[in-house]
Formats: structure tokens, sequence, C-alpha cells
């Protein structure tokens, strides 16, 4: 017996190897109230000051390069026009950004005291670490009264919903990702369906062929999926796709939100039991 | 001991660098791997236990920064060290074309564990026409990367290490050392 097992040593070890993964992927499928695991909370615990400090210091470097390519621009006229150009220059880039950055907030404000829920706003400090995922991270956590499944909105409409929750930081699922589905309608004739992610793009499924749905209608969320509050807008549509035969018809949907400019969110946070 | 410390920073460097600093500089949803270039190449030089589980934890550490189930990542870099470590004896490992070759062709074999995974277990089986339009944009940046890891592992070498060899990397060809 021991023969055998010294034999099929490797082969052995690499099966009990791949079960233990699947065990603990299997594991985390399952959908439970707790779903970040002792291992992500650590790992995110460690990150997270890195990740804002990177953040930080980003920022602060791309001011500067900005700056400093304006200063060699400059100095080519005059030395004295340039200095007063450069602060000038430094000073309306800073306003600008404070502008828009004031403009996006208020937004944002304005919108939280639209909805009836209690709203956390919150920074994306990372993007997902594959191509092949659409999630981000915010830096608003459990301390701060996030939970798994709240509801991540724009002013501009739905983003995503939580499924990772560490102390300090949280991954967003946005609803482009694939395994994204919404519970949504057509604002205009309220027809039923459900918005699915394709990684840039919405997919509204199970609209009836007869249904009458055109490029440019809005999709507003239904409040149906116990996630979503009813009548957040969700993304319009671009292409409408009846074939001759069967019984949904092909409808493609661009998100009102930009996720490529995703900076600012906000966490509804639902009333603890 | 000091290896394996030494891999978990390495790890936690390369994690840092995929999600915080790579994405500000590249465009959207064009970002690199580099810890499946970090597990191909323990899937050249460790032994089965080691690497398998280095691998395996490598996997994990993606997950926690990607996706939306957790584990799904720790499959697909444990199979593809068991594969890569399974032929590495057939292979010449101290070729560090290798590597970037290997890169190159993991990179498609990681995209269909992903894919086979998520159809078999998951409900996002929707996923695989959002991972085979990126697949090979993503495998030429890996390998890309790949040969700029190789480049700056020689140079700390060159550095600060002269008589250290690389593990498995040690006899690297004299085009990389220029």
């Amino acid at each position: 017996m021991l023969d055998l097992l010294r034999k099929y040593r490797t082969a052995l070890l690499a099966v009990t190897l791949v079960l233990a993964a699947l065990l603990l992927y299997s594991q985390n499928l399952r959908q439970g109230e707790e779903r970040t695991n002792l291992f992500e909370k650590l790992v995110l615990r460690v990150t997270a000051p890195l990740q804002i400090g990177v953040m930080t210091v980003c920022e602060t470097f791309s001011d500067w390069l900005g700056h400093y390519l304006w200063l060699v621009d400059t100095r080519k006229e005059n030395d004295r026009l340039l200095e007063e150009n450069r602060h000038l220059a430094a000073e309306l880039s800073r306003l600008r950004e404070v502008r828009l950055t004031n403009e996006r907030l208020q937004k944002l404000l304005d919108f939280r005291e639209q909805q009836a829920l209690s709203a956390l706003p919150a920074q994306v400090v990372t993007e997902d670490a594959t191509s092949w995922f659409r999630t981000v991270m915010i830096d608003k956590g459990r301390d701060d009264g996030v939970r798994e499944g709240m509801p991540v909105v724009v002013a501009e409409g739905v983003a995503g919903r939580i499924i990772r929750v560490a102390a300090r930081q949280s991954r967003v699922l946005l609803i482009t990702d694939a395994s994204s589905a919404i519970a949504t309608l057509v604002q205009r004739n309220r027809t039923r369906g459900v918005c699915r992610g394709r990684g840039d793009t919405l997919n509204f499924d199970f609209a009836l062929r007869e249904k009458d749905i055109e490029v440019g209608d809005l999709i507003i969320t239904s409040g149906n999926g116990g996630v979503f509050p009813k009548g957040l807008p969700v993304g319009t549509v671009v292409r409408v796709e009846r074939e001759e035969y069967g019984l949904f018809q092909v409808v493609e949907v661009m998100p009102t939100v930009d996720f490529s400019r995703l900076e600012e969110v906000l966490v509804l946070l639902k009333e603890e039991p | 001991m000091k290896r394996i410390a030494y891999f978990l920073l390495l790890s936690f460097f390369l994690i840092f660098l995929q999600v915080s600093v790579l994405p500000r500089l590249l465009p959207d949803y064009f970002k690199p791997d580099l810890l499946l270039i970090l597990a191909l190449y323990l899937g050249l030089t460790a032994t089965w236990l080691r690497g398998g589980l280095f691998c395996w934890y490598l996997g994990c550490l993606e997950d926690t920064f990607a996706g939306n189930d957790f584990g799904l990542f720790g499959i697909a870099f444990l199979i593809i060290f068991l594969a890569v470590r399974a032929g590495a004896s057939r292979f010449n490992t101290e070729s560090s074309a290798l590597l970037l070759v290997l890169t190159f062709f993991a990179t498609f074999f990681k995209g269909a564990v992903l894919i086979s995974l998520l159809v078999l277990f998951s409900e996002a089986g929707r996923q695989w026409p959002v991972i085979l339009s990126c697949l090979l944009p993503e495998a030429v940046l890996n390998t890309f990367c790949a040969l700029l890891l190789l480049r700056f592992s020689l140079l700390l070498r060159r550095r600060f290490a002269r008589g250290a060899g690389i593990p498995g990397l040690s006899h690297l060809d004299r085009r990389y050392e220029s």
C-alpha cells in the first residue's frame, strides 16, 4: 500500500490540491449572508493604506507633470510670462478641477436628497485586477456601515452592487459584468425585462417580440429584484432586433453611467433589521 | 522560509502594481496578469507541493481583487502550475525565452480554464464572450510584461547581487544581459 502511495505520490498530491481548490471555490459559490472570507479581509486590510497612498501620489504626480509640461511650453516665449502663466495656469487647472469635483459632488448630493434611503459617498480606489471582469474597489467598508448586496449608484444611474466587504474597503460588481443581472423595465411603456452585463454594454433580456421597444428608450430599475430601488436609470436602448421567429427580441442597452470615469459613488444604505 | 517571505512580498508588490498602478497608465480593460507570470516561473522551478500551494495562494490573491467568485483564479492558477510542472522536464527551463513563450500560451490556457469553470460551476456562463474578446491583447501584453520583468530582475541582480543566480534562470540567454 505504501509502495503504491509512494509510486503515485505526485499524481495524488496534484489531485488532492485540485480537489481542495475546487472545494474552496464551490464553498464560496454558495450564496450565504457573509461572502467575504478571512483571507480576503486580511489581504484587503493590508493593501488598503497602500492603495489609498498610491491614489494620492498618482494625483499629485499627474498634477505636477501637467504643470511642468506647461512650464516647458511657455519658457520658449518669455521668462517673465512663463512664471505668471505657470501660476495662472496652475491656479486655473486647480480651480477647474475643484469646479468639476464640485459639480460631480453637487449632482451626487442632489441625487442623494432625492433618495428615501440614506446614502454613503465613497471614492473608487482601484479597478478589477483583470480585464475580464468588471468590478471596482471603494474606500468604504464594514466600519462605515456597508454590507454585501447594497446598491451602488451615481447621479447618472445605477453603478452596481456590493459583493465583498472588508473593514475599510468594499468591492462593487458593476452592472456591465457578465454575472450581473438587474430587474428592469422600459420607462415609456413599462415592458419588463432583465438587464444583464456584456462587458461594456447590457442586454435587455426576456422582452417579448410583440412589445414595442425603440432605440432611445430609457431603461430603469423595476425595484423587483430586492436590491435596487425603483426608478433608477440603467441605460438607453441602442439596438433592437426582432427575428422572424423566436419568443423574445434582442435589445442592446448602453449604460447611462460612464464606467471609465467612475470616481465618486453613493452606497445606498439599508436599514438594519 | 526566507524564500517564501520573498515570494509573499513579491506577490503583494505585483498585485499592487496590477490593480493600483498599471490601470492608471494603460487604456481601459487592458491589464496584464503579473501573477500569472510568477505562477509560470514557479511551474518551471518549484517543487510540486510548495509550488502548487503557492500558485493556489497566488490565484486566491488575484480572486480578492478580481471577479465575483472567490477561488476561481485559485483553481486556474493551480491547474496552470500543474500543467507547466508536468511538462517542465521536457523543456530547457534555463532558457528565458521559454518563459516568454509560456506566458503567451498560458494566457490562452487560463482563459480556457476560466471559461470551463464558469460554464460548469457558476451562473456566469455568459462571461466567455468577454474573456474571448480580451484574450489576444492580454496574451501580447503579458508576454511584454514578462520580458520587462526578466530584464528588471537581471538589472537588480547585476546591481545588488552580482554573484547570486535567479533560481531556474541562472544561465539566462546573453541577449537579456545587455
